[in-house]
C-alpha cells in the first residue's frame, strides 16, 4: 500500500493508460477510439517525463552548485519527439476517418458492419 | 569502421520523397526508380564492407553512447532486398494507375523505404522508435492509396492496432531508459539489471509490440484486409518488407533469450493458423496475405531454435512474397477485376513466374524458400522439438495445397477473364515479376553462402 502511495505519479499514468485502452477497445465510435489512443499516448508521455525526475540528481552541464530539483533533459526531448509522432498519427487517422465517412456515411462501428 | 555512405542510406530515399511531389506527374516514377536504385547501390556497397565487421557512424561527430549512433550490421544487410523490392515496385505502381501512381503515391513509397532503412541502422532505441513510426505511417497511407471500397476501413484498423503497438514499444523504451539511464543499444545491453519486474515489463512490451507489427497469430487480424485491399505494388512492399521490420525489432529486443518458449509456440500457432486460413480463401490476394502470416510464424519460431535460419528466411521470403504479389497484381490488372479464372493462359511468362515463386514459398529445393525452412526444421530437431519440426512440415504441405489450387484456377479453370484480349502485362510490370522470380531461384542456389554470410 505504501509502495502505491509513494509512487502515486506512476499509478496515475497506469490508470490513464487503462482508461485510454478501454475507450479504444470498447467504444463503437471511431472518433472516440482515436481519442482513446490519444489518451494512451498522453499516459506514456507522462510516465517518461515523471521518470526523468531523479531525487538528489544534479544538472548535467552546470554541475552540483545549482539549486535543485532537476529534470533529465533527455526525457523531455524524447517526449517532444513523441508528441510530434502522435500528432502525425492523429492527422493521418483523421484523414482516413474523413474518407470512411464519405464512403459509408457513418463512423459507428455497428452501422459500418451493416453497410460493409 | 566509419563511412559517410551510412547516413546516405537513410537520407537518399527520404530526400527523394520530399522532392517527388514537386515533379510533373509523368516524371515522378522515373525519379523514384532512380533514387531507389541509387539507394540499392549504397546498400550493396555497405553490405560489401560487412565482412570486416559492423559499421558505426556517430551523427554530428558525437561519439556513442552520448550521441546518436547509426549501426550497419548483418541484420541491416536486409537493406539490400528492401531497396531492390521497393525499386521494382515503383514502375509497377506507376503502370497500375490510381492514387499510388501520382507523385504523392511515389513519395509515400520512398518515405516508407527511408523509414525502413532508418529502422534497420538505428543504434539506439529512440531512433528505432522514430523510424518505426515513419515506416508505419507510410504503410497506413500506402493502404489508403487503394481506390477499392473498404480500403479506408482496412487502413484505419491497421493504424489503430499499429499505433497501440507503437505506444507499447515507446513505453518499453521509456522503461529501459529509466532502468539504465541510456538509450544506446550496446550501452543498454551492458547496463541491464539481472531481472526484476520493470525489465520483464520492458521486454514483454517490446515483444508484444513487435509481434503485432509482424502480424503473428493472434495479433494478425489487421493484416489480411490491409494487404489484400492495398494496390498490388504496395502489397508486395507491405507483405515482403514492412512486416519483417517487426521481426527485426524482435531481434533487437534485449532479454529475448528468456522468451524462447513463448516465441516457439506463438510462431507454431501462427504458422498453422495462417496456412489453414489461407486454405479457405477464394481471393488470390487474401490467400497470399494469410500465407504471409504463416511465414512470419515460421520466422518467429525460427528465432527460438535457429537464428541464422530465421534471418535467411526473412530475406528469402521478402523476395518470394514480393514476386507473388506482383504476379497477382498483373493478373488482376489484365483481368480488370478480381475474377481471374483462366487469365494465366494468355500470360505464360507471368504464370510461370507465379509457379516458380509459389514453389519457393512452399520451400522446395533448389529455390530460396528451402534454405531457411530446412535450417529451422533441423534446428527444431536438434533442440529436441520433433513436434515443432512436424508442424513446420505440415505447414509447408498446407501452403503447397493453397498454391497448387490457385495455380489451377489461374491456368486451367475457364471463366470470364479468359475472353480478355491482350496477353502479357506491359514490360514495366512483367520485368519486375520475372526479375524477382529468377532471384528466388538464384538465392536458393547460393543458400549455403547466404547462411554463412548471416551466420554467427
Amino acid at each position: 500500500m505504501t509502495a502505491l502511495l509513494d509512487n502515486l505519479d506512476y499509478v496515475a499514468t497506469v490508470v490513464l493508460f487503462a482508461i485510454g485502452l478501454w475507450t479504444l477497445l470498447a467504444d463503437p465510435n471511431l472518433i472516440k477510439k482515436l481519442m482513446g489512443l490519444n489518451i494512451m499516448e498522453t499516459a506514456v508521455f507522462a510516465f517518461i517525463v515523471t521518470a526523468g525526475m531523479v531525487e538528489g540528481g544534479d544538472a548535467p552541464i552546470l554541475g552540483a552548485d545549482v539549486v535543485p530539483p532537476f529534470m533529465s533533459p533527455i526525457s523531455h526531448a524524447l517526449v517532444l519527439t513523441g508528441i510530434v509522432v502522435a500528432v502525425s498519427t492523429t492527422g493521418v487517422a483523421l484523414a482516413l476517418l474523413l474518407r470512411i465517412h464519405r464512403e459509408y456515411g457513418t463512423l459507428e462501428m455497428d452501422e459500418l458492419k451493416e453497410r460493409w | 569502421m566509419t563511412t559517410h555512405w551510412l547516413p546516405a542510406l537513410v537520407a537518399l530515399p527520404i530526400a527523394g520523397a520530399v522532392l517527388a511531389p514537386t515533379l510533373p506527374r509523368r516524371g515522378a516514377w522515373s525519379w523514384g526508380f532512380a533514387v531507389l536504385l541509387a539507394t540499392l547501390g549504397v546498400a550493396l556497397f555497405l553490405a560489401g564492407l560487412l565482412p570486416d565487421g559492423a559499421l558505426s557512424y556517430p551523427m554530428g561527430g558525437w561519439p556513442p553512447p552520448f550521441g546518436i549512433e547509426l549501426r550497419f550490421d548483418v541484420l541491416s544487410a536486409f537493406a539490400v532486398p528492401v531497396a531492390l523490392v521497393s525499386a521494382l515496385a515503383v514502375p509497377f505502381a506507376a503502370r497500375t494507375g490510381g492514387p499510388i501512381a501520382t507523385p504523392e503515391g511515389i513519395a509515400v513509397i520512398l518515405l516508407g523505404t527511408g523509414g525502413m532503412m532508418g529502422f534497420m541502422v538505428a543504434g539506439d532505441f529512440f531512433t528505432l522508435f522514430v523510424f518505426l513510426e515513419v515506416l508505419s505511417l507510410s504503410a497506413y497511407a500506402m493502404v489508403a492509396m487503394s481506390e477499392e471500397r473498404g480500403a479506408g476501413i482496412a487502413a484505419f484498423r491497421y493504424l489503430l492496432m499499429g499505433a497501440v503497438a507503437s505506444i507499447v514499444i515507446l513505453l518499453s523504451v521509456g522503461l529501459l531508459y529509466t532502468l539504465t539511464g541510456s538509450l544506446n543499444m550496446a550501452d543498454v545491453g551492458a547496463r541491464l539489471p539481472d531481472g526484476g519486474l520493470p525489465l520483464h515489463l520492458a521486454t514483454g512490451g517490446f515483444v508484444a509490440g513487435f509481434l503485432l507489427k509482424a502480424a503473428a497469430f493472434p495479433l494478425h487480424v489487421w493484416l489480411p484486409d490491409a494487404h489484400a485491399t492495398a494496390p498490388s505494388a504496395v502489397s508486395a512492399i507491405l507483405s515482403g518488407l514492412i512486416v519483417k521490420m517487426g521481426v527485426i525489432g524482435l531481434l533487437r529486443t534485449p532479454g529475448l533469450e528468456h522468451l524462447h518458449e513463448l516465441l516457439l509456440w506463438v510462431g507454431a500457432a501462427s504458422l498453422l493458423a495462417g496456412a489453414l486460413f489461407a486454405l479457405v480463401q477464394d481471393d488470390l490476394k487474401r490467400m497470399l496475405a494469410y500465407s504471409t502470416v504463416s511465414n512470419v510464424g515460421l520466422i518467429v519460431l525460427g528465432l527460438a531454435v535457429d537464428r541464422t535460419g530465421a534471418t535467411v528466411h526473412i530475406l528469402n521470403h521478402a523476395v518470394i512474397k514480393a514476386s507473388l504479389f506482383l504476379a497477382a497484381g498483373a493478373f488482376i490488372h489484365r483481368a480488370g477485376s478480381r475474377q481471374i479464372e483462366g487469365i494465366g493462359r494468355g500470360m505464360p511468362l507471368t504464370t510461370t513466374a507465379f509457379a516458380v515463386a509459389g514453389v519457393a514459398a512452399i520451400g522446395i529445393p533448389p529455390t530460396g524458400g528451402f534454405t531457411g525452412k530446412w535450417m529451422i526444421t533441423l534446428g527444431a530437431l536438434e533442440a529436441g522439438r520433433p513436434v515443432v519440426a512436424a508442424i513446420v512440415l505440415l505447414g509447408a504441405v498446407l501452403l503447397g495445397l493453397c498454391y497448387a489450387r490457385f495455380l489451377v484456377v489461374v491456368a486451367f479453370r475457364s471463366g470470364p477473364a479468359e475472353e480478355v484480349a491482350g496477353g502479357e502485362a506491359p514490360p514495366a510490370m512483367l520485368l519486375p515479376i520475372l526479375a524477382l522470380a529468377i532471384l528466388t531461384v538464384g538465392l536458393g542456389l547460393v543458400g549455403g553462402q547466404l547462411a554463412a554470410f548471416v551466420g554467427p
